[in-house]
């Protein structure tokens, strides 16, 4: 019972004017241990997304280890080892609405080896929740060279994401001081602005996660002294909606694989966000890289079966006429008449952020784009395009702050020449947005973002 | 490498037979042969027997005249082309001929001249210190890299991938996830099993982001009492857990110059190489003039005499062009006559193939001077 294409994006676009709640993805960063799953799971818990029955478990779980104050942040933290140790190492995936939002949470790691993961689940975002610790000095900690909080702020903007909302948390802890607000507050705006957050598109809101104060109802007396402002979640409830590319050819970028397990949701499934275009059931889709092509069996949102999904929406699409083999993380499910591109080297313009050591010809690193993360280099330096001075063409080496023209090329794992060139799927960025921001690393450290203008081969 | 017999004379031309040892007296001898060199060596050869197209294979001695050398690292083959200078009863003179380089087997190399560089690097892999070779397992969830690292050579063994379902909600204990990377773990385990000779190498080093790292060893060591594998048991106090920033190659250089891992291995050269890298990238981000690549940057601080470093790469010396690669000679001697050190990064690690995406020469300089 397929529709065409045309008709299917006329219905979506007249669905989203009518639309009462409007679907938008959540991601949640900030510094390793500042409460971000904490945080996330007493919101589930409140808006009846995590059931008593899962929370008293955890809670029974975590304190026969020890680790009772872990007993919230459970509800997100499923793997053995998160749980062993007491920190997040994956993205979780949730959900969960307000009165007219219906929100896809991503809860991210915020240690600093984890970032990948982090990276993964922000370029699905819309929107940015960052968290951090207002306990006397985990916020300095946090937030100075060497915290995740500015990495973390970065990362974000340079994924696409353009509103923040910076959560405040364990007020508690410094007994709901308003000087200890505002001095976060102080020291952070500034930073958040030149990362390129507008002033009116970054809120600040103080909350108590473990206590669960501020997020859904506001009612602690020493906040309400000084503090009549929104609640966490009613801030959420009135987030902007961005307009989605559904005009577009469909890009899929798979952030899973797995196996479904349900009765309606058996095979190969995978999970992901639309960044362009819609799917339906029944469509035969293709996967890139590869020459494998598979039929989309059912697609499932917030865990209910829909009959098709549309640019924007985090969806698990299960598969069927494929092998799982041919299935990977970072792979592009697209249309069969309009494939995304391949790439070995390309042209970007990037953003040197603030680093100890520059960027050289030839310099190793990582490349990631959605949740593919590959080795590369700096195969050509173009040009640097200074602060208002002209276009130097064939720059020694790139300084912090600049901005650049450069070539990317993948780097091969092994020496041996006869080795296949390694390729990734990318578009530039003035055809599809979303699948042309790329993000640079070097050992650990983000050195540079930045959009794909041109693919060489 | 084991030297068998030298002979120079007055004029710096001569020979030296030398008998290869391991793959990386391979890389040495693709380092010291070039164009118009001749070699001597056994080798087998197809040849007709009788009137019929019967072929017959034979193994012979022959000496040529290098037109051609080849080199894989990753399959330890090294193969040398060139044209017969002493005929036989199979092979004329000037027949061409292909030979592949056998370890073990004695190899004569004939040289018009022989320089301080070339002398130099048969001294070097002859002495006797035994050679410091560490396994390597650099990994994250998912991928893992094993390989070999000596003292002139990074190898790439064995590339292991294995796709780990990401957690879901709604499963308890990582389900999915932890299954496959326990299958993971015991991929990389069985790999590691099969390819590193554990008695012989100097250390193993796991390094990954993560706790990854720490929990491979834990598989390692529970697989090895589970199967009463001695060798592995004994060689415990061998392998060193790390961490690095990544999973991907890159992350064996910074593990490499961390203290912990430098003392269990012999030579330091890595470890000089990788301190000068870092503070000629240092000095290049100051950009206080100091620092400087490309040829003639660096040809004009040598003549000035401002260097304290000068880096090359191995690559600069196996130019066909024998005018080249003195020039690079000179240049060395130039420094080292100027009280600055010249070094020399091998190709086949990291921080050479980074060398030599910058041109492969570079210059770090006692005071700022302006080349451009």
């Amino acid at each position: 019972m397929s529709m065409k294409q045309a008709e299917l994006i006329e219905k979506i676009k007249q669905e989203e004017q009518n639309q009462a709640k409007k679907s938008v993805s959540l991601v949640v960063v900030g510094h390793v241990d500042a409460g971000k799953s904490t945080l996330m799971g007493r919101i589930l818990y409140e808006l009846g997304e995590l059931s008593e029955k899962e929370k008293t478990a955890n809670e029974r779980g975590s304190q026969k280890v020890g680790k009772s104050s872990f007993a919230l942040a459970w509800g997100l933290d499923a793997l053995g080892d998160e749980r062993d140790r007491g920190v997040t190492i994956d993205i979780a995936t949730s959900h969960f609405d307000t009165a007219n939002r219906a929100f896809t949470l991503l809860d991210a790691p915020g240690h600093q080896d984890f970032i990948p993961n982090m990276i993964s689940g922000a370029s699905q975002a819309d929107l940015a929740l960052l968290v951090v610790d207002a306990s006397p000095g985990e916020f300095e900690a946090g937030f100075d060279r060497g915290g995740q909080t500015r990495e973390h702020a970065l990362l974000v903007r340079a994924l696409g994401v353009r509103e923040l909302i910076v959560g405040v948390n364990k007020m508690d802890v410094v007994e709901w001081s308003q000087d200890r607000f505002e001095d976060i507050q102080d020291s952070m705006r500034p930073f958040l602005q030149a990362a390129g957050f507008a002033q009116e598109k970054t809120m600040f809101v103080p909350v108590a996660a473990m206590a669960g104060v501020n997020l859904v109802h506001g009612d602690e007396p020493k906040l309400k002294s000084w503090y009549n402002g929104p609640t966490l979640v009613d801030i959420l409830d009135k987030v902007e909606v961005p307009r989605r590319p559904i005009d577009t050819p469909l890009r899929y970028p798979i952030s899973n694989v797995f196996k479904g397990q349900s009765a309606v949701s058996s095979g190969v499934g995978v999970s992901g966000r639309l960044c362009s275009g819609v799917v339906q059931v029944g469509e035969r889709l293709r996967i890139v890289p590869g020459d494998e092509t598979a039929v989309v069996r059912t697609i499932e949102r917030d865990e209910e079966t829909v009959p098709y999904a549309s640019a924007g929406q985090n969806v698990n699409l299960y598969l069927a006429g494929i092998d799982p083999i041919h299935l990977n993380i970072g792979s592009v499910l697209c249309p069969l008449s309009d494939l995304v591109p391949l790439a070995t080297k390309f042209t970007a313009q990037i953003l040197v952020f603030d680093i100890a050591f520059p960027l050289i010809a030839g310099v190793p690193l990582e490349l990631f784009h959605h949740s593919n993360n590959v080795p590369a280099t700096l195969s050509k330096l173009i040009s640097v395009i200074g602060k208002g001075t002209a276009a130097k063409q064939n720059p020694r080496v790139l300084q912090k702050g600049v901005q650049a023209e450069v070539e990317i090329t993948l780097r091969a794992p092994t020496q041996s020449s006869n080795a296949r060139a390694p390729v990734i799927p990318l578009e530039p960025a003035h055809i599809n947005k979303e699948m042309g921001r790329i993000l640079l690393r070097r050992g650990g450290e983000t050195v540079a973002a930045g959009v794909v203008i041109a693919i060489d081969g | 490498m084991k030297l068998v017999k030298q002979s120079f004379e007055k004029d710096s031309s001569g020979f030296i037979t030398i008998v290869p040892q391991d793959k990386e007296d391979l890389w040495q001898i693709y380092n010291l042969i070039q164009k118009n060199d001749e070699v001597k060596l056994s080798t087998h050869r197809n040849v007709k027997k009788g009137s019929g197209n019967k072929v017959e294979r034979k193994v012979m001695t022959l000496r040529l005249l290098v037109e051609d050398i080849e080199y894989t690292p990753s399959d330890e083959v090294m193969r040398i082309r060139g044209k017969s200078m002493e005929p036989n009863e199979y092979v004329p003179l000037l027949s061409y001929h292909t030979a592949e380089v056998q370890l073990n087997k004695s190899f004569t190399l004939y040289k018009p001249e022989w320089d301080e560089i070339s002398y130099g690097i048969v001294v070097k892999s002859c002495s006797i210190d035994e050679k410091a070779e560490v396994g390597a397992v650099v990994l994250e969830e998912g991928v893992a890299h094993l390989c070999l690292v000596a003292d002139n050579m990074t190898v790439l063994r064995n590339k292991i991938e294995k796709l780990i379902p990401r957690k879901r909600r709604g499963e308890d204990g990582g389900g999915n996830h932890d299954k496959a990377l326990d299958k993971f773990f015991d991929m990389v385990v069985k790999t590691i099993l099969r390819n590193f000779d554990l008695d012989r190498l100097k250390a193993v080093i796991f390094a990954s982001p993560g706790f990854t790292a720490q929990l491979l060893f834990d598989k390692l060591m529970a697989t090895a009492v589970r199967e009463e594998n001695k060798t592995v048991i004994q060689n415990k106090s061998k392998f060193i857990i790390a961490h690095s920033l990544t999973g991907y190659l890159q992350g064996l250089e910074e593990v490499l110059r961390d203290g912990k891992v430098q003392s269990k291995l012999l030579d330091t050269k890595f470890a000089r190489e990788a301190m000068v890298f870092e503070e000629f990238q240092r000095v290049l981000n100051e950009d206080d003039g100091r620092a400087w690549y490309g040829p003639e940057e660096c040809a004009k601080a040598v003549e000035m005499g401002a260097v304290r470093y000068l880096l090359l790469t191995d690559t600069l010396f196996r130019s066909d062009d024998i005018n080249t690669r003195k020039h690079y000679i000179k240049m060395s001697e130039d420094v080292r006559a100027t009280g600055g050190e010249p070094l020399i990064f091998s190709s086949l690690h990291e921080l050479g193939k980074q060398l030599d995406m910058l041109t492969g020469e570079a210059v770090l300089l006692n005071y700022p001077v302006d080349l451009e």
